[in-house]
């Protein structure tokens, strides 16, 4: 069986050439992982949207049900959402996790505030943080009314 | 090369014997020499790359090496398949729905898995006709015959166990007609039965959990071990040699094969891609387990054993054709010992020319099975 030396085969090409080989090689590896990467990521990350129009939007309930200055806490799976009457027209949606470290809140009344009952951190009507260690606002909700009945975008 | 002692190699191999980590690399077609794991890793290595080696990335042992690349992938693909599939009779079809429709490159995901599949047991069945017709199954590579055909059994049952998962109309009635195929052998038969834990349909709500199970978890790592075991013996045996084969030396030849190696992975990467866009595996609906779907055969490489069924249905009794199956079967595992003790007796031609009748009618057969079915 011949024998063949691969370094003695290699010393023949000159060192440009071989520089040139070896940086496209690598490049092509490189690109070529990185699209790898890529898809592996994007197919781990949970799909953004649920699947119908039907799942992403989440009846509450008649609007009458709730007055103003009142608050509802609608449960839907493992996410609690906070619905807020405001006035007369508007409706708030917010988060009803706090964003320090995920306790849910309680809407206190008079105040008109969302307390926070793990590190006393409180949230206006609108998410934003009064008091407390939250480091972000509440993520906030689209809410509609139609027909009488309130509509929660998730 | 001079390198700095201190480096990061260095720094690991004070506290780890990473010649041994290597040298269990090897066995999975990374490098095949033999290294000497009380030496540390660049000893040990420049110590192996001064012994000329077969370039193997190359036809027809490339092979083996598409063989370690396939599983690899199907591993990947599958784990990230079960990230989303949920094995129930309620759940499995929906959630196959999930990964196909909103899963951002899901579908991709699964054609590959799928497709990834079928190219290794089409690859394995062409490596054993390969070792049967230039013999590596004789002295001394017997074991590399048993443990490739063994491991192509495996893939067999991964195939079988990982088609029923989606329960569409095909997956569900094909598993039948397999399992039909299965129920016939004798006592390997009953086993398999006892294990899907089927009723009267051989597929109930059982057989799923545990098929999931045996594709997931079980069959994976006797995939993965029976590659190891048939790779240890190739590399303490050496790999056959063909007369025009080139034995290379020196430090590049290790550098050589890997970029044979990255060639392969494009080519099969390319071929996988190509078949997963341009032929993709149907998403059919649920199937009903109480309307058959007419015109759905077992798995393409079990035609040949269903149509056996078929053809001796009339004639001789379902266990009589069924033993026939497992006589069949045994031998192919068990051929490097049959030849040898055949060889005393001096008739040298009887094993190849029985296989390859049988191979003969195994082809035709799959062609019957497939009018049939």
């Amino acid at each position: 069986m011949p024998e063949e030396s691969v370094d003695k085969q290699l010393e023949e090409i000159s060192p440009r050439r071989r520089k040139l080989l070896k940086w496209l090689t690598g490049g092509f590896l490189s690109l070529w992982g990185l699209g790898f990467a890529w898809v592996v990521a994007a197919f781990v990350k949970p799909p953004r949207s649920p699947r119908s129009l039907a799942e992403r939007v989440l009846k509450i309930g008649p609007v009458d049900s709730l007055s103003v200055g009142q608050a509802q806490l609608v449960r839907h799976g493992r996410e609690p959402i906070f619905v807020i009457r405001t006035d007369e027209e508007t409706l708030v949606g917010l988060a009803g996790v706090c964003s320090h470290l995920h306790c849910v809140l309680n809407w206190d009344d008079e105040q008109q505030v969302l307390d926070c009952p793990c590190h006393e951190g409180a949230f206006d009507v609108n998410g934003n943080v009064l008091k407390g260690p939250p480091p972000r606002p509440l993520k906030r909700f689209r809410v509609e009314t139609r027909l009488g009945q309130i509509y929660v975008h998730l | 090369m001079s390198r700095d002692k201190s480096g990061i190699l260095d720094w690991f191999s004070r506290r780890l014997n990473l010649t041994e980590i290597f040298s269990l690399l090897t066995s999975y077609g990374l490098f095949y020499a033999e290294l000497d794991t009380r030496k540390p890793l660049r000893e040990a290595l420049d110590e192996a790359l001064e012994r000329p080696v077969v370039s193997y990335g190359r036809w027809p042992r490339v092979l083996g090496l598409i063989v370690v690349v396939l599983i690899a992938l199907e591993i990947l693909t599958g784990a990230l398949l079960s990230l989303y599939f949920l094995p129930t009779p309620q759940t499995a079809h929906a959630s196959l729905g999930t990964i196909l429709r909103d899963v951002d490159f899901g579908w991709f995901v699964h054609q590959i898995h799928f497709w990834g599949a079928q190219l290794l047991i089409a690859v394995l069945i062409v490596r054993i006709v390969r070792f049967f017709i230039q013999g590596v199954y004789r002295k001394p590579r017997e074991l590399v015959w048993v443990f490739a055909a063994l491991l192509l059994l495996v893939c067999f049952h991964l195939d079988m166990t990982g088609r029923v998962l989606p329960l569409t109309e095909t997956a569900f009635w094909s598993s039948v007609r397999a399992l039909e195929v299965v129920n016939a052998v004798p006592v390997y038969g009953s086993f398999m039965f006892f294990l899907a834990g089927g009723g009267e349909m051989f597929v109930s709500d059982l057989t799923l959990l545990r098929f999931y199970i045996l594709h997931a978890a079980i069959l994976p790592v006797l995939a993965v071990t029976l590659i190891y075991l048939h790779f240890s013996t190739i590399r303490r045996i050496g790999l056959t040699e063909a007369s025009g084969d080139r034995k290379r030396v020196g430090r590049a030849a290790l550098r050589n094969h890997l970029v044979n190696l990255a060639i392969i992975l494009t080519l099969l990467f390319a071929l996988l891609v190509t078949l997963a866009v341009l032929t993709p595996l149907p998403f059919q609906r649920e199937a009903d387990p109480y309307a058959t779907v007419p015109g759905v055969g077992p798995p393409w490489y079990l035609l040949a054993p269903f149509g056996f069924l078929e053809i001796t249905a009339g004639i001789v009794p379902q266990w009589l054709a069924g033993l026939l199956l497992f006589v069949v079967f045994s031998a192919f595992l068990a051929l490097p010992f049959l030849e040898r003790s055949r060889e005393d007796r001096g008739r040298r031609w009887a094993v190849p020319v029985i296989a390859g009748l049988v191979v003969l009618a195994w082809f035709l057969l799959t062609i019957y099975g497939a009018r049939v079915a």
